[in-house]
């Protein structure tokens, strides 16, 4: 069954997050919100410690804790139940994350395979094992199913962190400093891997991140900092 | 979480962390080892006490022992002595119980007598200055072998009757002439007798071997003709009885049976009573010395023996009660042994996991982020213990079912021959092994639950960004 994309995928009002308590406490969202449209990548930046992480995984579902409203795809979050809200994260979210968290005691085809340990109804394998296949050679490790994930580079690695979340077709992809990890020229070439994947798929990205040149191939820039979204453009 | 993926992460778990999970199977397997062979040592001891040696769906009452000089001492007072008495409605009070199966009213001699015979498979006759004998409902004993269990004198009635007779000469073997002194009779066949597999056991492993004679347990099952032997009746080593001139009867033993008295033979109750009247009077054949009662089930003879007290009966021989309570005391004390290893084996599972699980928080968390719920890591942790658990409990079975075969060797050639011992010591129902299996099973869930409520409770989001 196909799932119509909504027109506004997350709705963000007022998000306020904290740590601690009493005095210790420490905001780390203070009172943000945003928009994010279906097909639209959005990237956000900011320096370290400014709480985009932070942000991007409540937008994830991830983190419960906060005050303020959330709707994802029109449903509200914090009205959803912890299996609803795993359902919502399996089924209509992919995440990227900077220290790409790949298994390492599976090979490369069962990393890209993961999200479907989780979903309900019994896959076919043998289409999905074609399309992990498949989304292999769409991020460049064609022929490298069979590999372990410590014989990769961090390129290579971050490359299968996206084909992984990439293989239940999310209609949302949230990626925390995807090229954090990466040097100059690496983290160019998977720049450039989310910008064909936003162009070519029309999928919708959410990339928090503290370096200039990912935050230029997004459709539109919100600049964070210490919790607060100080410029949006 | 559908059960084919819960099945990879755990053949997955199985090779990633084989060492710690062999430890902790380890442990379970150990505890498992000793619940199962304990337990089914305690079984098979149980089953031959109280199977062979006391069996328990049974319950021998008689008046209180103070009422009764006992047998022995009744021939020693030239039969004299008022015997016991069970009057006919205190059995017809026990066959109204709900508890009793069956009530078979039993009649010592009330007289004395010895006996001399088992040349034929002996090869000389043995004398035994005493005889100690029941009579008893021939219902009660059943089919035996191929001879009847009844009162020869039976056979005589009806048309075809049997040869009168005054001395056995005149009778034609094995059948001797049932007749008191100075009058006419019957020619008879021998009165049967059926005796104890005790009483064989005794003889085979304690007489026999003492006095050069062979065994004769099997001997005894597979004749059909029986062992036919010479009673003096009347008179003993002890005294004479107090009527009656003594004189020479004939019985046959007929085979083994449970009801048989332990020491001492088993005949028809209706042959007991005749010489009774012959040689106490007519007050010796119209009561009974014990009542044989078998229980409905085997855990209502508390509720039959209770009934017995209100009617002024005991039971006889509270030996199988003894040994039951004995033995479900040593069971339990293995049991709590056993249980304490799994115990142990349980709080070795929950550090082993808890180290897994702390281990794990960025895998569990990555989980959780691709759609797992705290559930689905919760199952995933339980289903690696509980195989851990299975595993184990299989092993440990196994194990202490290696181990029986050892005992039960080492008891056949280490150990002497004594009355009842079995061809194995141990007995494993198949409740035993599923009931070790789901103790082994539960033990590992438990020390896993721990664990496996933290995994589900790990807040992924933190657990994410923390290795970022």
């Amino acid at each position: 069954m196909t799932v119509e994309p909504a027109e506004v995928v997350v709705r963000a009002t007022d998000i306020v997050k904290r740590y601690g308590d009493g005095k210790a406490t420490k905001v780390a969202v203070d009172h943000v919100s945003l928009d994010v449209e279906a097909g639209e990548f959005l990237a956000i930046l900011g320096p370290s410690g400014c709480g985009k992480s932070t942000l991007l995984g409540i937008l994830g579902c991830l983190d419960r804790t906060f005050e303020g409203k959330l709707s994802l795809f029109e449903q509200d979050v914090r009205a959803m139940r912890d299996a609803e809200l795993a359902r919502l994260r399996g089924a209509r979210i992919g995440f990227v994350f900077q220290a790409f968290h790949l298994l390492g005691h599976v090979d490369a085809r069962e990393n890209v395979l993961a999200p479907t340990l989780f979903v309900r109804e019994r896959p076919d394998e043998t289409k999905l094992r074609k399309r992990a296949d498949d989304l292999l050679d769409e991020v460049g490790l064609g022929g490298r199913g069979d590999d372990m994930p410590s014989t990769m580079s961090g390129g290579e690695r971050q490359r299968l962190a996206v084909a992984r979340a990439l293989l239940l077709e999310p209609e949302l992809l949230l990626c925390d400093e995807p090229t954090g990890n990466l040097d100059l020229e690496t983290g160019r070439s998977v720049t450039e891997l989310f910008t064909r994947l936003h162009e070519e798929r029309g999928l919708t990205i959410v990339a928090v991140t503290h370096e200039e040149q990912l935050a230029q191939a997004a459709s539109r820039i919100i600049r964070l900092a210490a919790g607060k979204v100080v410029e949006e453009e | 979480m559908r059960l084919s993926a819960l099945n990879k992460l755990v053949l997955r778990d199985l090779v990633r962390v084989r060492g710690a999970l062999v430890t902790s199977g380890f442990g379970i397997m150990a505890g498992t080892a000793a619940l199962v062979f304990f337990l089914a040592l305690g079984l098979g001891v149980r089953g031959v006490l109280l199977g062979e040696v006391f069996p328990i769906d049974q319950v021998e009452l008689e008046p209180p022992k103070g009422s009764s000089f006992g047998q022995l001492a009744s021939f020693a007072l030239g039969g004299g002595a008022k015997a016991p008495r069970i009057e006919k409605d205190e059995i017809e009070a026990l066959e109204a119980s709900p508890f009793v199966a069956g009530v078979y009213p039993k009649l010592q001699f009330s007289f004395p007598a010895s006996a001399r015979g088992g040349k034929e498979l002996l090869g000389r006759d043995l004398n035994t200055g005493e005889m100690i004998a029941d009579g008893i409902d021939p219902a009660l004993v059943g089919e035996v072998g191929d001879l009847p269990f009844r009162d020869p004198l039976e056979a005589c009635e009806g048309s075809g009757g049997c040869q009168r007779c005054a001395t056995t000469k005149e009778c034609k073997a094995p059948q001797y002439c049932e007749a008191r002194q100075n009058e006419k009779g019957f020619c008879v066949d021998p009165v049967p007798a059926v005796v104890s597999r005790y009483i064989i056991e005794l003889f085979d492993k304690s007489i026999a071997p003492a006095h050069g004679y062979p065994q004769i347990g099997e001997k005894l099952l597979s004749r059909a003709e029986g062992m036919v032997f010479k009673m003096w009746i009347g008179e003993s080593y002890l005294g004479q009885a107090k009527q009656g001139t003594p004189r020479w009867v004939h019985a046959r033993v007929v085979g083994i049976s449970d009801r048989a008295i332990d020491i001492g033979i088993t005949m028809p109750i209706q042959t007991v009573r005749r010489w009774n009247v012959e040689f106490s009077g007519d007050g010796a054949g119209d009561a009974y010395s014990s009542v044989m009662v078998k229980v409905a089930e085997k855990d209502k003879v508390g509720e039959v023996v209770e009934l017995a007290d209100e009617l002024g009966l005991t039971p006889k021989d509270t030996r199988a009660r003894d040994v039951s309570v004995l033995l479900s005391g040593v069971m339990a004390l293995l049991a709590l042994v056993a249980g304490i290893i799994l115990i142990v084996s349980a709080s070795n599972i929950a550090y082993t996991f808890r180290v897994l699980v702390n281990d794990r928080r960025r895998e569990i968390a990555l989980y959780r982020a691709l759609g797992a719920t705290g559930g689905d890591m919760m199952k995933w942790l339980l289903a690696l213990a509980l195989t851990v658990g299975m595993v184990g409990g299989a092993m440990g079975v196994l194990v202490a079912w290696a181990l029986s075969l050892g005992a039960d060797r080492l008891g056949a050639t280490r150990l002497p021959d004594f009355p009842f011992k079995p061809e194995t010591f141990f007995d494993f129902p198949p409740w035993l092994v599923l009931g070790a299996l789901g103790f082994a099973a539960l033990f590992s869930l438990l020390g896993a639950l721990g664990p496996a409520r933290r995994a589900g409770k790990v807040d992924p989001a933190a657990a994410l960004a923390a290795l970022q």
